[in-house]
């Protein structure tokens, strides 16, 4: 007996961070959308309405602001722990009804629908499960390959007849699709390549399958050899077994307002490095080595311009926040030059292993004692408080340098006092 | 939120703070109580919170007196449930979400009804449609404040 041909479905949530958003704002649903980024820099996300008003992806939002209000448009600083919490409610939904779920990202997942028998009911109801349990909307693509699942999902939102599922596992259908999608529609194909396949005379999905595998090879290399194979029905893009522990870790972000003075950027690089090191605890690894990375707006042209990076050993690896920080608080000192207006500090931690993977040195200092347990109880008290509960001393509680955040909304998923109202 | 500085007191820390991780065991005379040790009492388990279709509400105002549910409960809500009859039902009836009961009529029609009388009944398989965001199932009410 020939084992049962494999079928994959891609189940994605539509305009996620808005979505969000209007599952807990009913008054948001009848109203354009648009989420922004960290520091409310630029549009991140749009609801498709606001697709429509034509507010583009990544358009400054300074410069759209004046616009989008006369529209009537709503815009939310990005909310994560709200958007985490949602995507966490959905993919357990999924893995309950689907065989295996490979989560790909914080709104789509691999379904694994090989053996079902009606693939294209459980994309239904999978569908109307989300929507009722929820209240995301998602379209599934449903196919023999990663990649026509991909297309077959993108076809699902383009054409409202499908109701957000299509199932192409059958091949008339599949060579229906290909013929109709644009190249630059297929996954893995990006804006260079895709115009770089036009001047092959390739503009569809099908004339890339059918192109010569040999040139494709020669041309593009392995990737667009293996996506070509993809869309011939031949699956070459398996299951994860899950991604491998991270090899780097890193926290940077911007700052709400330039700091020059180096006091309230050590508050920040203090929040940075706590924030690193809790990451790098909870995937189990030490870390050797590490950089810490200081940096004005290097966009602007007119003004003082500096960026500067150090990377420093640690005495032994660890996973302990107070050495991490003693050392990048070092590094900082040696980068930092006064009069700048920085907006921007970095620290990468490097040199990852495995807690209990390395044979501990003889020589090296000795870590402080109960510094494991003590990181686990902070970490725990953290977990259960909230971030930042317990924290170095450097870091304030409201700090001058935080993000702009001005329109974030409430943590409705994960704070009792912060929920979704009712009223009678 | 006032500060806490971190310090190197790792193990008293321990003592205190991880009395419920760490399984406390008797390690001279050993009981038979130990086979048929239980888990404790949860509330999550009770409710069903954490599981993806279970949502927790917030009553914001005394409008919900007339269910015998204060200002500041938290509301259980299960937006898996399907039978309505005789529930309350979280509803988005344009303006926020609401609490109304369900309820039909002599002829099976069913009713959304407030907790105050005043307020006009809503047909809910009338003309327009209305959404049922989910069902209260629990009233968390704190009663010692």
């Amino acid at each position: 007996m020939s084992a049962p041909r494999r079928v994959f479905a891609l189940i994605d949530c539509n305009s996620f961070y808005c979505s969000c958003e209007r599952i807990c704002q009913p008054e948001l649903k009848r109203r354009p959308v648009v989420v922004l980024s960290n520091n409310d820099g630029c549009v991140i996300a749009r609801s498709s309405e606001a697709k429509a008003l034509g507010i583009g992806m990544g358009a400054a939002y300074y410069k759209v602001r004046d616009e989008m209000r006369r529209q009537g448009v709503v815009a939310r600083s990005s909310n994560y722990p709200l958007y985490a919490d949602i995507s966490n409610r959905v993919m357990r939904v999924m893995a309950e009804m689907l065989p295996g779920i490979e989560v790909y990202s914080i709104d789509e997942a691999w379904g694994d629908m090989t053996g079902v028998a009606d693939p294209e009911a459980l994309g239904r109801s999978i569908r109307e499960r989300l929507a009722r349990e929820i209240g995301m909307p998602v379209g599934v693509g449903i196919s023999t390959t990663k990649t026509l699942a991909k297309l077959a999902n993108w076809a699902a939102k383009k054409w409202k007849g499908t109701g957000g599922v299509l199932d192409l596992t059958d091949p008339i259908r599949q060579e229906k699709l290909l013929r109709l999608a644009p190249v630059s529609e297929v996954w893995g194909v990006g804006h260079r390549s895709a115009a770089k396949l036009t001047t092959l005379n390739i503009a569809t999905a099908w004339d890339l399958a059918q192109f010569d595998i040999g040139t494709l090879r020669k041309t593009f290399g392995v990737t667009m050899e293996r996506t070509a194979r993809e869309l011939r029905g031949v699956s070459c893009i398996g299951f994860n077994e899950g991604p491998p522990p991270k090899e780097a870790i890193g926290t940077s972000k911007m700052f709400g307002v330039r700091q020059t003075e180096l006091p309230p950027i050590r508050e920040a690089l203090a929040a940075y490095v706590s924030r690193a090191a809790e990451k790098l605890r909870a995937q189990n690894s030490l870390c050797g080595t590490i950089q810490v990375g200081l940096q004005t707006q290097l966009a602007q042209v007119d003004g003082p311009r500096y960026a500067n990076a150090v990377t420093m050993a640690l005495p032994a690896p660890t996973d302990d926040t107070r050495e991490i920080l003693a050392l990048a608080q070092r590094g900082l000192s040696q980068i930092y030059r006064p009069g700048y207006p920085f907006s921007k500090c970095s620290i990468l931690l490097m040199d990852l292993s495995q807690r209990g993977e390395m044979t501990p040195d003889l020589f090296a200092p000795k870590p402080r004692p109960g510094s494991e347990q003590l990181m686990k109880v902070v970490d725990q008290i953290n977990q259960r408080e909230g971030r930042g509960a317990v924290r170095i001393g450097r870091v304030p509680a409201k700090p001058s340098w935080a993000m702009r955040r001005e329109m974030l909304s409430q943590r409705y998923t994960t704070r009792w006092d912060e929920v979704i109202g009712v009223r009678g | 939120m006032p500060s806490l500085s971190i310090l190197a007191r790792g193990e008293r820390l321990r003592e205190r703070l991880l009395a419920d991780a760490a399984d406390l065991r008797i390690t001279g005379f050993q009981s038979p109580a130990e086979d048929e040790k239980e888990e404790g009492l949860s509330l999550d388990r009770l409710t069903g919170l954490g599981a993806p279709h279970i949502w927790g509400v917030r009553v914001l105002d005394d409008t919900l007196l007339g269910f015998g549910i204060f200002p500041g409960d938290r509301l259980i809500v299960n937006r898996a449930a399907s039978h309505l009859d005789n529930k309350l039902v979280v509803v988005d009836l344009g303006d926020g979400y609401r609490v109304r009961l369900v309820q039909r009529d002599l002829f099976g029609g069913r009713w959304l009804k407030a907790a105050d009388p005043i307020v006009p009944d809503v047909q809910l398989d009338g003309e327009e449609i209305v959404e049922i965001w989910g069902v209260v199932s629990w009233v968390v009410s704190c009663v010692s404040s």
